[in-house]
């Protein structure tokens, strides 16, 4: 709905009276809705308004560029917040319109940093080109990728896709001894080095897919000095399933399966936020219980992630036993959740409406309070079997050191931009489910170190426990009264009206948000996820560089990707 | 004595033949198929680029040199160990260890220096 | 459940049946050598060898050069008749043969059956359970499957580097058992009576310290060898462990050697008779010394940075296939034995019980007693190595050479001083 002339003048009106007083009449009508502000802006003026909204609005944090083809034209949208705490007009989304022809627009990633991959995503899938980006390559698709998938008139050829890559014969240029090839620039610039008078070359090495550290099938290209990394390019898209096109083709109840896919780490977050973002397109109320149920399985996912964490950290810098004794616990987690839905990775527990099953009876008690009984004491020793160790404490104290500028600027979110010390929770700046009925604390760090982002995260694991002690209070004085109230009632067809809006939820990775255009189909017309592991991934080449080996594991380790969210 | 030092011979050969034997034995049983993907250099399953026969850059060359120095003088302590419990007995003990103190002292200023001159830090 | 069940049962039926057989073909061994040597003539040297003392050196001399030699050689066969000259080498090669089939090869194999045990307790997992009972197997059928495994050599590795390296690797593990002390030397009237020494040399430290640094030059080979860029990583890697590490191991020592004012092995083990003069309390921070660069030199966590999983993937090893990298891990483990039974040699009283003679049985450190008090206080080193590999992350390749550098060469050549002195005060 558009505002009204006669309303008393709300932030929105004047953050657009401010921006029209300093930068003329560049904005569109403002659109109110019910989590965001939105304007339209001419492409030519983006980058005009865009600088204004960064450096005097106060909006420094750029969660999502995404492109929505409307046929008749393609339409970029650009999400900003402020962080830690929002502004007044909350969430402001600017929408850039641009023929299908001649899609250009100008780049905004020297703005915000976080735009760089953002926008070589958007041109990767939809062709809109960046004008200014100084790397504009595919990022997910392969480079010999021909069209844009996420426009609707794009036709997939298989013959023509596949067979290139896979049937061609390497040739002996190709082959091994090869000098640099196709390297991006910066690993045959300054090849050759100079150490007084000792001239040495950097080699030119693959870290991944098929390696123990990248946590899954990310490829890093590194150059290295010795053993120094002078560069990294990390090479994305070996995982890519492109569930943006896919949730395109399915209803939003067929959605929700393939959310488990993305960060199959804390699949129950996933579901949620596919259900939340349809809940809220349709303005549906749930059940008091089912917002029970879902922060209760939210919270002890986020256990279960935090403690892949904690292991596959360990492994990261050399210590292989906390990953079994994480791993040990973790299974009584997912014991939980087979007894809930039946599954121990991919759930499809939550559902548009609530959850797909009470619990179980009893669940509470034997499993879940017991559990928390025995297992504080477990990550304590596993905590102190780390901390407690010199070696580890030199491995990551002062090692991989992010300022809290630069984790805003690449739109890092969750454990990662709190280690450096902003304070910013989405369930505390835009509280979901019954989160704004529990109290907890979010932890931050001082040094924005390795150590930081690791402890940051165990702090984050026992404000969990005492989340989920919360929880079952709240159970034990509900759970008779509200029990089979698990699911609310749904229209036959979901097909929520014609609109478009964005929801975020704090994941263990960070802000996993949607931002979902309906058109009042079955199927969403365009479902664009903010996946937190990809936005805060796009740090790593800058801090990767001119890093010792160990070290950039040791950094890597902490980024705690998974490859399903990185590669959509 | 003799005797045993035959045997460093002897142990030196049998460990070759040892090591030989083996790989014979395994050469007689293993399957034999090369394949131009599977004699191919690992590199997390993407094919390099350039080998790893380059000017490659050792930050602690610096280091290896010193180390050659040291090396050195380690050896010379081993015979002065040897001979020090009969150079007490003899009464010379205190003039071995003065000795020895007096090597190890501009040994430990050499140490030092390179110490101050940073050639123990990494880069 | 139930199908489980008889799989058990069969397996167990298995078992007992490899044991009869076993059993069956021992009594028949038995019997045949029994007849050969009555047929022979063999026996009455045979006896003379045992009255002697039933050394290896004994058993050469009266089966091969009385007996074997005494026969009635046709002259045109005379040069291969044996004579006192072949003693020496003869009993080196039957000491090989029983160190390295006896100690060796079975020592190492169950090594990494107990590391894998061990560790996987720590680890709350169970380690391996399927292969022989309780998973005793598991090692022998990992070699026997790394012997028939296909051995890749990569197409732009250095062929002959590449395949000398596991022999540069191997070789010296496998000469290190020689001046092991197992045990003690018994001596009458100047005369050997037995010996569980391989070869009594008497510069046994310093040949010890220098086989054991040449296993480097073969890691950082088939790091090179491979033209790889993880093994190259890995075999610098090595080179900066090596160049760091080599000093300390040899300062540690130092205070040992001078303290007994000699480098035989058997004489340093000798001379700690009882648990006072354990040379661990004048050397204590050689012992320190010791420890930190022997886990270095060796590879180990936290300094396994030349094979650092996550990082380099396998590191210098990561090219090699079958048998040439069981080799490594052979030497790998082998080595991890010989440098926890030199650190019990020269600090902890090697083969000397902790008791003085007096005391009955506790205090009997001779023959079989000996060779136990020495597998005992090995084998409790090469478990306290099992508890670092489950406890500590690795260090970083600065780090690690600023520690050797900045920190145990100096208080190496401290120590030295200081020990000497003790020694010269206590006369």
């Amino acid at each position: 709905m558009s505002m009204t002339e006669q309303a008393v003048a709300t932030p929105l009106d004047e953050l657009l009276a401010r921006c029209r007083a300093a930068c003329g009449e560049l904005l569109g009508e403002p659109v109110q809705r019910a989590a965001i502000s939105e304007c339209s802006v001419a492409a030519s003026d983006l980058r005009r308004v865009a600088q204004w909204l960064r450096d005097e609005a106060g909006y420094n944090y750029l969660a999502l560029i995404g492109g929505i083809d409307r046929l008749a034209q393609l339409e970029v949208v650009y999400l900003l917040d402020r962080l830690p705490a929002p502004t007044p007009t909350g969430r402001l989304a600017l929408r850039v319109a641009v023929p299908r022809e001649a899609a250009v627009v100008p780049t905004v990633s020297d703005l915000w940093p976080a735009a760089d991959w953002h926008e070589r995503e958007c041109w990767d899938l939809l062709g809109v080109r960046f004008e200014g980006h100084p790397d504009l390559r595919r990022i997910l698709l392969p480079e010999y990728w021909q069209g844009f998938p996420l426009r609707k008139d794009y036709v997939y050829d298989s013959n023509t896709m596949v067979d290139e890559i896979l049937e061609r014969e390497l040739t002996p240029e190709e082959d091994h001894s090869a000098g640099a090839g196709d390297l991006p620039a910066i690993f045959t610039e300054g090849h050759r080095r100079d150490h007084d008078g000792l001239v040495t070359e950097d080699i030119a090495i693959n870290m991944g897919p098929q390696h123990p550290s990248t946590h899954g099938v990310l490829r890093l290209r590194l150059s290295l000095d010795g053993e120094y990394v002078r560069n990294v390019d990390p090479d994305l898209g070996f995982l890519h399933r492109s569930f943006e096109k896919l949730a395109e083709l399915k209803t939003y109840v067929n959605g929700i399966p393939l959310t488990d896919r993305w960060d199959y780490l804390d699949a129950m977050g996933n579901n949620l936020i596919h259900c939340l973002v349809t809940e809220q397109l349709m303005g549906l109320e749930l059940p008091e219980r089912a917002h029970w149920i879902r922060m209760l399985v939210l919270e002890l996912n986020r256990l279960a992630s935090h403690l892949v964490f904690v292991g596959t950290y360990g492994l990261d810098v050399g210590a292989a036993t906390p990953f079994l004794h994480c791993f040990r616990d973790r299974e009584m987690i997912l014991d939980m959740f087979e007894l809930l839905c039946g599954a121990r990775l991919t759930y499809n527990y939550i559902r548009i409406g609530g959850v797909s099953a009470d619990l179980p009876r009893n669940f509470l008690a034997d499993r879940v309070e017991s559990f928390l009984d025995y297992f504080p004491a477990r990550l304590t020793e596993v905590d102190n079997l780390l901390t407690g160790n010199e070696v580890f404490r030199q491995r990551t104290i002062g090692v991989g050191v992010w300022s809290a500028a630069d984790c805003i600027g690449y739109g890092l979110t969750g454990p990662l931009l709190r280690a450096s010390g902003v304070r910013r929770d989405v369930r505390k700046a835009y509280p979901y489910a019954r989160y704004d009925q529990l109290t907890f604390e979010v932890p931050v760090g001082e040094r924005g170190d390795c150590m930081d982002r690791y402890l940051v995260r165990v702090a984050e694991m026992h404000q969990s426990i005492s989340l989920l002690r919360q929880i079952c209070a709240w159970f034990r004085e509900h759970d008779a009264a509200t029990r089979g109230d698990f699911q609310g009632r749904l229209p036959k067809s979901i097909k929520p009206p014609a609109s478009e809006t964005y929801t975020a939820i704090e994941t263990p990775r960070g802000e996993l948000g949607i931002w979902m255009v309906s058109d009042g189909s079955e199927q969403p017309y365009r479902c664009k996820i903010r996946r937190p592991s990809f936005c805060n991934l796009s740090l790593f080449p800058k801090v990767g560089s001119d890093q010792k080996v160990a070290d950039l594991i040791a950094i890597l380790g902490t980024t705690d990707i998974v490859m399903g969210e990185v590669d959509g | 004595m003799h005797g045993s030092y035959v045997s460093v011979g002897v142990f030196f050969l049998l460990g070759i033949a040892f090591v030989a034997g083996t790989f014979a034995a395994s050469w007689l049983l293993r399957p034999h198929h090369p394949h131009r993907e599977k004699l191919a250099t690992y590199e997390c399953g993407e094919k390099p680029r350039g080998g790893a026969w380059v000017q490659f850059r050792i930050v602690f060359y610096c280091l290896a040199l010193s180390f050659v120095v040291f090396d050195v003088e380690v050896v010379y302590l081993i015979p002065w160990a040897v001979g020090l419990r009969e150079m007490d007995a003899a009464g010379g003990g205190w003039y071995a260890i003065g000795a020895m103190a007096l090597f190890l002292f501009i040994l430990l200023l050499g140490w030092l220096w390179e110490l101050k001159r940073k050639a123990y830090d990494w880069e | 459940m139930a199908k489980g069940g008889t799989q058990t049962a069969r397996a167990e039926r298995d078992w007992t049946l490899v044991v009869v057989w076993i059993g069956i073909a021992a009594v028949v061994l038995l019997v045949v050598g029994v007849v050969l040597g009555r047929l022979s003539g063999a026996v009455p040297h045979l006896q003379a060898w045992w009255q002697a003392g039933p050394s290896l050196t004994g058993l050469v001399e009266h089966l091969l050069v009385n007996w074997v030699g005494a026969w009635n050689w046709p002259a045109s066969l005379a040069w291969l008749r044996p004579h006192a000259g072949w003693v020496a080498p003869v009993t080196a090669v039957l000491a090989w043969v029983v160190l390295i089939f006896l100690f060796m090869l079975p020592m190492v194999t169950y090594q990494i059956y107990a590391l894998r045990k061990v560790v996987g307790f720590m680890q709350a997992r169970v380690g391996p359970t399927q292969v022989g009972p309780w998973g005793l197997l598991q090692t022998p059928a990992d070699v026997l499957k790394l012997l028939t495994k296909e051995d890749v050599i990569p197409r732009h590795a250095d062929r002959i580097v590449f395949t000398i390296a596991p022999f540069l690797v191997l070789v010296p593990a496998s000469m290190a058992y020689l001046v092991i002390p197992f045990g003690n030397q018994q001596v009458v009237d100047g005369k050997v009576v037995y010996s569980l020494i391989g070869g009594d040399l008497n510069v046994g430290l310093l040949y010890l310290s220098a086989i054991s640094s040449v296993a480097v030059i073969g890691i950082i080979a088939a790091g090179w060898a491979s033209n790889n860029k993880y093994s190259l990583l890995g075999g610098m890697r090595s080179a900066a462990q090596l160049i760091t590490y080599e000093i300390p191991l040899t300062l540690a020592v130092v205070p040992s050697i001078l303290w007994v004012g000699s480098l035989n092995l058997n004489t340093i083990a000798q001379y700690q008779d009882h648990l006072g003069n354990w040379l661990v309390w004048p050397c204590f921070p050689g012992l320190i010394l010791f420890a930190i660069s022997a886990l270095s030199e060796l590879g180990h966590v936290p300094f396994d940075l030349p094979e650092a999983e996550s990082e380099l993937v396998s590191g210098y090893n990561v090219e090699y296939s079958g048998m040439k990298f069981a080799m490594f891990f052979l030497a790998e483990f082998s080595n991890a034995f010989i440098l926890s039974a030199l650190g019990v040699t020269l600090f902890l009283g090697g083969w000397q019980s902790p008791f003085p003679e007096s005391v009955p049985l506790l205090g009997w450190d001779h023959g079989i007693f000996a060779v136990g008090w020495f597998f005992l206080k090995t084998l409790s080193c090469v478990f306290f190595l099992f508890w670092l590999r489950a406890t500590l992350p690795r260090l970083r390749i600065d780090q690690l050479m600023s520690l050797g550098w900045k920190i145990l060469i100096p208080v190496g050549l401290l120590n030295v001083l200081l020990v000497a002195v003790l020694r010269v005060v206590l006369g």
